[in-house]
């Protein structure tokens, strides 16, 4: 079922995810600024990331364990003091928690109408009204936001949450890159994520992130990048205590680098891959 | 209420004055103390004594303190735009804290230990002048062994740091931070904390000597 080398390395990260409880560790696959904003002591403590995704004992399992259980581990690890609460889709409603920054997780594609569904209607009424940031991948297809599925599962069909959300307050669409990209040795779009497109609406909301498969052990998909820029917005939660979910969001998208990107373009990248050492810093200072 | 905030900070100004005169004062009695004219028949009898009995113990620049800033100059962030702020401007003196001590032999076995230094002064901190005084008891044993004790403290000299004042756009706002912690995690109320706000390190120096010679 697996070779040698994947068998390794679900050993290798079934054990980080165990000694993660215990430990803080800057993993291969973060960038290393989120290793540069842990060491100040600050770690997304007081903020509730909430993660909908596949627990059950029916998941869609992924090296042995649950895509959720991926995800969350995922999201734990870049944000190691956030409170990371998970929930099974489709299970109904989830509340927002008062007096605290509410991030939710989505790393699914949804392709039937909303309207029937209250867990969604219920994310796009917080994006809506900026009570929460909704963090969701942007899906695998290779294709733009809002465009129909061209084969598989779902072929024809578009992802709805995804095109509800452009657009909206305190909504992000996260793609992924290959890798995490530098100056020097800029990333480009992984080969299955989907993009930006030319829907400048789409393009406000949309941030890029490394997905290192290799070293996520084989891992690879946009449900993997959402993660992370859920820890982010818990990190800038942690430091801008009293900041919205609107505002955020908005740090995280409006501070994102457009130079560590190959032949950056808006209708790939969106606003460019996250950065959260720029998101944590002044825009001026004297 | 306003006039007495304002009357408190004209009092923290006044301190600073006569601390840097008395300290311009220490030096110039030693530059003066240092050149022929001094040394000419003509001065009291006290003056001449304290000349003959007082000896240079330490002079030289930098501290303690200013080792302290410099680590500090190295740094740097990249703002939420990416322009580079370097702290290198922020940390840096025309002049180094210089200090001179001195003591004077008040009996065979008793010396008064005097001094001051300069303080330093750059864009985001201050080292406060210092005025340094002391005593050194020495009891001889024998013509080969002695014991000395030596007791000094330090007035002044203390490393303020700064605040700086950053904005942080829809986010957060403008917000009073410590300089060189804006761009991390830390929250910017909680920067203001680490801020450098020490005495010198060795305000109170203790020491006993035993001396043997063979």
């Amino acid at each position: 079922m697996f070779n040698i080398k994947q068998t390794l390395w679900i050993i290798a990260l079934s054990l980080s995810m165990a000694v993660f409880k215990t430990a803080i560790a800057q993993q291969a696959w973060m960038s290393p600024e989120v290793g540069t904003a842990w060491s100040q002591g600050y770690l997304g403590q007081g903020v509730r990331i909430n993660m909908i995704d596949d627990f059950g004992a029916t998941c869609d399992r992924a090296f042995g364990a649950c895509h959720g259980a991926w995800t969350t581990w995922q999201a734990q690890s870049v944000a190691p003091r956030a409170t990371v609460v998970t929930h099974e889709s489709v299970t109904g409603v989830v509340g927002l928690v008062a007096s605290t920054l509410n991030v939710f997780n989505l790393s699914y594609g949804f392709y039937s109408s909303l309207t029937s569904f209250p867990t969604e209607m219920a994310l796009l009424s917080y994006a809506q009204s900026g009570s929460a940031v909704i963090v969701k991948s942007a899906g695998n297809s290779s294709i733009p936001v809002g465009a129909a599925v061209p084969s598989g599962e779902y072929r024809g069909r578009v992802d709805n949450l995804a095109v509800s959300l452009a657009g909206q307050p305190s909504a992000i669409l996260v793609g992924a890159l290959a890798k995490n990209g530098t100056q020097t040795n800029p990333a480009s779009m992984a080969s299955y994520s989907n993009v930006a497109g030319t829907s400048p609406v789409v393009q406000r909301n949309f941030l890029v992130v490394g997905v290192d498969s290799n070293a996520l052990g084989g891992l690879a998909g946009t449900s993997f990048a959402a993660p992370i820029v859920s820890g982010y917005a818990a990190i800038v939660g942690s430091k801008f205590t009293t900041a919205s979910a609107t505002a955020v969001a908005n740090q995280l998208l409006n501070t994102a680098r457009t130079d560590t990107v190959t032949s950056y373009n808006a209708a790939i990248y969106g606003r460019g891959e996250a950065s959260l050492t720029r998101a944590l810093a002044p825009a001026s200072i004297r | 209420m306003q006039s007495l905030k304002r009357s408190k900070s004209v009092d923290r100004g006044a301190w600073r004055k006569p601390s840097l005169a008395f300290v311009n004062l220490v030096f110039g009695l030693f530059v003066c103390l240092s050149t022929p004219l001094a040394k000419a028949t003509e001065l009291p009898a006290a003056a001449k004594y304290f000349f003959t009995k007082t000896y240079l113990i330490d002079i030289g620049q930098g501290s303690q303190l200013s080792q302290v800033v410099r680590s500090s100059q190295t740094g740097g962030f990249e703002t939420a735009n990416g322009s580079w702020i370097s702290f290198k401007g922020w940390y840096s003196t025309n002049w180094t804290d210089s200090r001179l001590a001195m003591m004077t032999q008040l009996t065979p076995w008793l010396g008064l230990i005097w001094g001051a230094s300069t303080g330093e002064l750059g864009e985001k901190y201050t080292i406060d002048p210092s005025v340094k005084v002391g005593l050194v008891v020495r009891h001889d044993f024998a013509k080969n062994s002695s014991l000395s004790f030596k007791a000094t403290t330090i007035f002044g000299g203390s490393l303020r740091e700064k605040s700086c004042i950053a904005d942080y756009g829809e986010i957060g706002g403008q917000q009073k931070v410590n300089c060189r912690l804006a761009a991390t995690p830390l929250a910017p109320t909680d920067t203001l904390q680490y801020l450098y706000n020490m005495k010198p390190l060795n305000s109170y120096f203790l020491s006993l000597q035993y001396s043997l010679s063979f």
